[in-house]
């Protein structure tokens, strides 16, 4: 952590009904909290109410009802910032949107959390940045912005709703005559949006080059990585893209689907050269995937001037120990509270464990080892 | 579970409102069922009667009883002044404020290719018509979302080749509002549309 970085975290966490933490509450250490148990036992879990407290998102792959325990109507998850002492409350009802609260007062969106507890996450799942579609990319770096900017989110939103409209039109277009009047004002908010959206991400990508080029977690030495914004087309100021809009348009109507703008880019991530979607084995893809994320971390603190909360969940098993203190001492430099977990608690070395508090959860209960 | 055919025709027209499921139509059903007769006489009389009576105003599109609203029919508003909206309920928010002296056109609805609502399902060949007599302004207060910024696009652009001026309701900060506690999508507009002082 660099000096003057306020380091971000949570001191208290409570847990009501969220997935089988029925009710927990929890002291967590500023900095290194290790969660060892067996699958399944609720470590994940935890992990999860965090990333909830930080985004207002709920970890992909699960619908909102399915964190609800079962037989209950709501959940509820309740943290206190370490620095601020700010309360951050979000609670789900079956079926209705989910609701935050900060100090007690409701937020109009659940949105409106994101900035106040900043976050970079990295499991197993994040394998799918280096072998998964362009959308996994994109969305890497959509929700990396929306959390450094929170306007950012809503320029997205509002692009992709007209892309939306507008895809509707060209469809419509195979079919009858759609004047390009009713085109136009659809690209006019695709254009200024999708110009920020692509100026954001570029700036964002160059940061992870360069800040993230030189942290290669667990490459060979003589491997490089390079981390490129990879823009399907080259219009990239507002201008540009609406007149590409409108003299794309025939070939869209026939393809049926808007061709240009940032909602086809990606990112493209190789190592000395190649391509580490096609080429590399899974270990270096794995070191790709997470060099990727902690790229992030230090491009977050470095914009935001704070040090983030890093959530580690499950990573340590498939590393070596060399590899282990590195990505540690990486963590120490740049996030403020740090939250891990694994299976056995001497995957760890004793010397970094000393610098935080163990938890063992079991069944749901989470107590200090 | 199949019911006799006089409630059953009752719950299936309940079904077809908007925001009533299966469920709610049931229960609003059996509930119609223990009202007193005279109160469901007059519930049905006053559905055909609002049916029948209410109707759109010749010029503004607003809901009336009349062939022209009370506004459209008040000399005392200036006639030089069209403030389009939405949706009727978008009228009541602006004569609430009591400051607003001009005219209204109610489109009823925006442009949503999603939705199938497209510049022909709305009432903007109605709004077009109104300007070929002295016009000032014309003000745009559709909502501040996606369909209702292209909306006001569409109709500002058909406005200005008209040569008439054309105006968008500003959208920001609520006043007496907290930084702090302000949405970012609305302190994010605030931003982009600041003014000198
Ligand atoms: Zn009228």
């Amino acid at each position: 952590m660099n000096v003057g970085e306020i380091p971000l975290g949570v001191s208290s966490l409570e847990t009501r009904h969220w997935r089988n933490l029925v009710e927990q509450r929890v002291d967590l250490h500023p900095r290194l909290n290790v969660l060892v148990g067996r699958n399944a036992q609720g470590k994940t879990n935890l992990l999860e109410a965090m990333y909830l407290l930080s985004t207002g998102q709920i970890l992909r792959g699960s619908k909102d009802a399915e964190v609800i325990c079962w037989d209950e109507t709501e959940a509820l998850v309740r943290g206190v910032l370490a620095e601020s002492e700010t309360l951050l409350e979000v609670q789900l009802v079956g079926g209705q949107r989910k609701r935050a609260r900060i100090n007690g007062s409701a937020l109009s969106r659940i949105s409106d959390l994101l900035g106040r507890l900043p976050s970079v996450t990295f499991s197993s799942q994040d394998m799918a940045l280096v072998r998964g579609d362009p959308a996994e990319r994109r969305t890497f770096l959509d929700t990396s912005l929306s959390q450094l900017y929170p306007g950012y989110l809503q320029h997205l939103a509002n692009y992709k709703r007209a892309l939306e409209q507008r895809n509707v039109l060209l469809r419509a277009a195979q079919e009858q005559n759609v004047p390009d009047d009713q085109f136009e004002i659809w690209e006019a908010d695709m254009a200024q949006h999708g110009a920020l959206l692509r100026h954001r991400r570029k700036q964002y990508v160059l940061d992870l080059h360069g800040y993230g080029g030189p942290i290669l977690c667990g490459l060979e030495p003589g491997e490089s990585l390079a981390i490129e914004y990879e823009a399907k087309d080259r219009h990239a100021d507002h201008e540009a893209l609406a007149s590409a809009l409108s003299e794309g348009r025939r070939e869209e109507i026939r393809r049926g689907t808007s061709l240009i703008g940032p909602h086809r880019d990606d990112l493209a991530l190789s190592i000395n050269g190649h391509r580490t979607r096609t080429f590399g084995s899974q270990g270096q893809q794995r070191s790709v995937a997470l060099s990727l994320k902690m790229a992030s971390l230090k491009v977050a603190s470095e914009v935001l001037g704070l040090a983030p909360l890093l959530l580690l969940d499950d990573v340590f098993a498939e590393l070596d120990r060399f590899r282990q203190s590195n990505l540690l001492s990486l963590a120490f430099d740049h996030a403020g509270q740090v939250i891990m977990t694994c299976t056995e608690v001497d995957q760890i070395a004793a010397s970094a464990l000393a610098l935080g508090q163990v938890f063992s959860v079991e069944s749901g209960q989470i107590c200090r080892a | 579970m199949t019911f006799t055919k006089p409630l059953a025709q009752l719950i299936g027209h309940l079904e077809r409102l908007p925001g009533v499921g299966p469920k709610s139509a049931q229960r609003l059903a059996f509930h119609i069922l223990r009202m007193p007769e005279d109160d469901v006489r007059r519930l049905a009389e006053s559905l055909v009667a609002a049916r029948e009576q209410i109707r759109l105003c010749e010029i503004c599109q607003n809901v009336t009883a009349q062939t022209r609203c009370e506004i459209c029919s008040d000399s005392r508003r200036d006639s030089t002044l069209i403030c389009v909206v939405g949706e009727p309920k978008d009228i009541a928010a602006m004569e609430r404020l009591n400051e607003y002296r001009g005219l209204y056109h109610v489109l009823h609805g925006l442009l949503n290719p999603m939705d199938g609502v497209g510049p022909d399902n709305l009432k903007i060949r109605e709004l077009l018509s109104r300007l070929s007599g002295p016009i000032e302004e014309i003000i745009i207060a559709t909502n501040p979302t996606v369909e209702g910024d292209a909306t006001a696009l569409y109709l500002g652009r058909q406005i200005k080749q008209l040569g008439i001026k054309v105006t968008r309701l500003a959208h920001g900060m609520p006043v007496g509002g907290e930084l702090d506690y302000a949405d970012s999508a609305t302190l994010l507009s605030a931003l982009e549309y600041r003014r000198e002082l």
